[in-house]
């Protein structure tokens, strides 16, 4: 993964993010922000990935 | 002196690269993970939406099969590369390091087709409310 694949991710979330911080509020920002200027990946940090998302029949 | 001048750039060189191999792993480790983050928020702000314009009757039942589906083979690209980052941290080898990186392409890959999937249902919908807005405004004028 490069880092301009990484930016355009990044530029994708932001703004998807901001769309739907119109409608439900900052907090969710907040936390995808942190998220991603953590300073150290533990393991942990890689385990609770897999409950960031739900299967496609659970929306 | 010499000899102790040349021991300490020896030193000195070798300091540099074991911390730009180090750092290397760090950006490699912290790209990954951002990758997914937003990989993950992606996916959930797609699937919310999906659920929310079924709800509206923008998409029917068999269109939200089709969007699951391709949705499931993102979710399980989503696991594996979350298995491959685990090897990676506990092995921290090129094989490892490898894999990783293939399976973030194919969880990118995959998103991309479900996004490219959602996004005609959400430019209908947005324009639907665009057009319902501008005939408030019209009215109201």
């Amino acid at each position: 993964m490069t880092s301009k694949e990484v930016v355009n991710l990044e530029v994708t979330l932001a703004i998807a993010l901001l769309e739907i911080a119109l409608e439900k509020g900052v907090p969710i920002v907040i936390s995808a922000i942190q998220d991603l200027n953590k300073e150290e990946i533990s393991l942990e940090d890689i385990q609770g990935l897999r409950e960031k998302i739900k299967p496609p029949d659970e929306y | 002196m010499k000899g102790l001048v040349r021991k300490i750039n020896i030193v000195l060189i070798m300091m540099f690269f074991v911390l730009a191999l180090v750092q290397a792993c760090e950006d490699f480790e912290k790209n990954s993970y951002r990758v997914l983050v937003s990989a993950a928020n992606i996916y959930n702000l797609s699937m919310e939406s999906v659920a929310d314009l079924q709800k509206k009757g923008y998409i029917k039942t068999e269109d939200r099969e089709e969007i699951n589906s391709i949705a499931q083979v993102y979710y399980d690209a989503y696991q594996t590369a979350i298995d491959a980052f685990e090897a990676y941290k506990i092995a921290h080898d090129t094989d490892a390091k490898n894999r990783l990186t293939t399976s973030i392409g194919l969880v990118s890959a995959s998103l991309s087709k479900l996004v490219e999937r959602v996004k005609p249902y959400l430019i209908e919908s947005e324009t639907e409310r665009i057009r319902l807005l501008m005939n408030d405004i019209k009215g109201g004028g």
